[in-house]
């Protein structure tokens, strides 16, 4: 089921609503079926996917806990880790790896025709494994007590808000919460309420407006140069994080309406003054799981230099693997890894650098610099994300600055001038929206308003939703992750 | 807690009537002012004024899409009407040859139906593509035969055919252009000649056609073969035409690949099939775009096609 679809919007007022009508007791199983439920809209068997994690991580985690040697709490670990990682491998990576073996073995004139599974990617998968997979990691190193009633520990696993795409909670975070008594609360609720609303808006008004200018350009790239090509990325860029975060924001605020507080996933990751602060601002549940499961396990910075650098480019290569099993993703990952890397390496010359141009006594102009080098390098990156392949990616890398000609610009992309000027304006909303966010809380900016105000900005907002929307119920990308 | 539900349900219902009733207002504004600038509303009310000229009987109806729309001038044609629009397809042409005959009463003598490259092709044709001004088609077309075709739920569509203003905005802020229209004809007053011609040829061929182009959608066919076949048993003439097109994009058909002699092959040879593709292919001047006729590409060939008809 998708947040943005009808179905959505009739399923989540009647879970609300009865939620808060029954005991606090059931809803543990009013969650459990509607979560199943809202899973299985999209492909019913799949399901029994989620159950076999839920289980073995159900007992797995019972069993750790229980479990006096470390040999045998490692044992129950590996059969967590395994049967994850295991299913995740089969249905997301197995064809890559076995068509990149292909390709690599035909190089050496060596034919080989291996098998290919022919499944769907469960939608979602990548975000529940490797929530489920924090948990019995954290039982493994003592953190937190595995949860004794398997409904319970089911709903998180399953809970809907955030089971396609995330935040990638902590059980030591969710879970307890599903033990809270939960009351109603009109201003949790209004700000659940308005959350989601400016989620929709980034799906809808912003996210899937520009999909289809980034869609004419990146699926026939070779058409393209110059503009069209640097507008195309510069647009995805806002797409994937209107996209990304506006899902976030509607499964957090529909989880905060039932009284949940599930973790920030985005702070404007636009702003970045570096790329490693990009990363501390971007998909923040993800970046988090992968500084604490595989960064600092393989030792994070307390290392020597060599092996500090190697870490770091063992976690974004993984972190491009995790996003899609393409080489596209790969090569993003790389990029990212490459850039950090390179960023700490730079630092002293670029502070060597502002100090002798004396650039640093001005600290807004500085701040500025950076924001927009860190945006160009990250925009660049995001080329390989959204490519069809890496000869795609190369094309438009290297055309991007070749006939920089602004004439029929709007022809060449397939739209009218309207659509290019909406585009960029409600994109220019959105960061002004974004500069005051920087700056205070936009509920706190809005809660000194007066009533009337308040209530018309929502309004404006919801028209904007039902007037500029593009309602062809496109599917959030970070689904196919 | 209770006090809490109160003040949300007495509040939310309050903002909600707010929302619905100013959403309503704007869709009807939208409904009464610009709805009916646009080119299909206008059409149809200039074909209800003009039809009570014809004394129920017409000799040449061309249906198409917009290769139709722009090329076929009535005025140069005797007895003739364009009753083509922007991106129609076989499933929606079949529904308007229905409703002229059963509805408006009107005798037609021959259908002139088009039959280019992309006619048929899948991209174009896509679901979500078909019955585009949703209003127009539900006055005479039942709203679940419709959710069929587009494989909607009939509530989705009837919120949407209730509710046009969903997703507008643009349309609104562009302003509905008032082209002429005359017999249903558009006059086209763009320019090719001086564009650039093969860029522009490129983006127009990747709107037709796929990445592996397949030139028969299924459905679409399937629709043009029972209006071939509501023709027949109402005794209407059929004739397929293939519209002029610029040298720039038969360019791009030749080098996709598409084989259109493997096209041509598939449609039905009982009927005449008058071709002019290659018409202009050395007068870029006669074009509005790579595979539209402008005001002057479509006097032009009307007149070479009053001539045709006339011969055959």
């Amino acid at each position: 089921m998708l947040f943005n679809s009808l179905h959505f919007l009739i399923f989540f007022p009647i879970v609300l609503l009865i939620y808060f009508t029954i005991a606090h007791k059931y809803r543990w199983i009013l969650l459990l079926l509607s979560s199943y439920y809202f899973y299985m809209s999209w492909k019913p068997e799949y399901i029994i996917l989620i159950m076999i994690s839920t289980l073995i991580d159900y007992i797995a985690g019972i069993q750790i806990h229980k479990s006096v040697t470390k040999a045998r709490k490692k044992r129950f670990l590996i059969l967590s880790l395994f049967t994850n990682l295991g299913l995740l491998f089969a249905f997301k990576y197995f064809n890559f790896f076995s068509e990149s073996t292909r390709a690599l073995l035909q190089h050496f004139a060596i034919p080989l025709d291996p098998m290919t599974l022919k499944v769907l990617l469960p939608v979602g998968i990548s975000f529940y494994t490797f929530q489920t997979l924090s948990y019995t990691i954290d039982i493994y190193r003592g953190k937190l007590k595995p949860q004794r009633h398997l409904g319970i520990f089911a709903v998180y696993v399953a809970f809907f808000p955030q089971l396609v795409a995330g935040p990638i909670e902590r059980a030591k975070n969710l879970l307890p919460q599903f033990l809270e008594k939960h009351n109603f609360d009109y201003k949790r609720a209004t700000d659940g309420l308005k959350l989601m609303l400016w989620g929709f808006f980034k799906k809808i008004v912003i996210a899937d407006r520009l999909a289809v200018l980034v869609n004419t350009v990146y699926n026939d790239p070779t058409g393209f140069t110059g503009i069209p090509l640097i507008l195309a990325t510069v647009f995805f860029a806002f797409q994937i994080y209107c996209d990304f975060s506006g899902y976030s924001d509607i499964a957090i605020g529909s989880a905060q309406m039932m009284g949940f507080k599930l973790m920030d996933n985005f702070k404007r990751p636009y702003f970045s003054r570096s790329v490693s602060e990009f990363w501390k601002r971007w998909h923040i549940s993800l970046s988090t799981w992968f500084r604490d499961y595989i960064y600092i396990p393989l030792g994070g910075n307390k290392v020597s230099k060599p092996r500090w650098h190697l870490n770091i480019a063992i976690v974004f290569l993984l972190s491009g693997l995790w996003h899609g099993a393409s080489w596209t993703f790969v090569v993003w990952g790389a990029i990212h890894g490459a850039l950090l890397i390179f960023e700490r390496l730079a630092k002293p010359i670029k502070d060597k650098l502002f100090t002798s141009t004396r650039i640093i006594k001005l600290p807004k102009l500085t701040h500025l610099l950076e924001i927009a080098f860190t945006f160009s390098v990250v925009t660049i990156a995001w080329i390989f994300f959204r490519a069809n392949s890496i000869t795609d990616a190369w094309y438009i890398l290297t055309h991007l600055f070749t006939n920089l000609s602004l004439a029929q610009l709007n022809v060449q992309m397939g739209a009218k001038w309207i659509s290019l000027i909406v585009a960029v304006g409600v994109i220019a909303f959105m960061e002004l929206v974004h500069v005051i966010q920087e700056h205070k809380s936009i509920r706190q900016f809005m809660s000194n308003k007066p009533l009337l105000l308040r209530w018309a900005v929502y309004l404006a907002i919801i028209l904007a939703i039902i007037i500029f929307g593009v309602f062809n119920q496109t599917p959030f990308i970070y689904f196919q992750f | 807690m209770k006090e809490h539900k109160r003040k949300f349900v007495k509040r939310g219902t309050l903002f909600l009537l707010i929302t619905i009733i100013t959403t309503l207002l704007i869709n009807q504004a939208y409904i009464s002012s610009i709805l009916p600038q646009k080119q299909v509303f206008r059409k149809e009310a200039a074909w209800q004024v003009d039809k009570e000229q014809l004394d129920n009987t017409l000799q040449y109806a061309f249906f198409g899409d917009s290769h139709t729309l722009y090329a076929t001038n009535p005025n140069f044609i005797n007895n003739s009407y364009n009753f083509a629009s922007t991106a129609e397809g076989y499933i929606e042409t079949y529904y308007k040859v229905r409703k002229i005959v059963e509805i408006d009463n009107i005798q037609l003598q021959t259908i002139i139906l088009e039959v280019d490259p992309h006619t048929f092709s899948t991209l174009p044709r896509a679901n979500e593509g078909l019955f585009r001004n949703l209003r127009y088609y539900t006055s005479f077309i039942p709203l679940k035969d419709i959710a069929k075709h587009k494989e909607q739920s009939v509530i989705s569509l009837a919120i949407e055919n209730t509710l046009p203003i969903i997703g507008k905005g643009d349309e609104i802020l562009s302003q509905v252009v008032s082209s002429d229209i005359d017999k249903g004809w558009i006059k086209s007053k763009k320019t090719f000649e001086d564009k650039d011609k093969e860029k522009i040829a490129h983006t127009q061929y990747k709107r037709h056609f796929t990445e592996k182009p397949q030139l028969i959608h299924q459905k679409t066919f399937t629709y043009f073969q029972e209006l071939l076949k509501f023709a027949q048993t109402n005794d209407i003439n059929v004739i397929l035409i293939t519209y002029p097109l610029s040298q720039e994009y038969l360019d791009q058909l030749q080098e996709n690949n598409i084989d259109l002699d493997a096209f041509y092959a598939t449609l039905p040879s009982t009927y005449p099939l008058l071709e002019y593709q290659n018409l202009f292919v050395n007068n870029p001047e006669y074009f509005g775009d790579a595979d539209h006729l402008n005001e002057f590409g479509a006097e032009k060939f009307s007149k070479q096609l009053q001539t045709d008809l006339t011969l055959s």
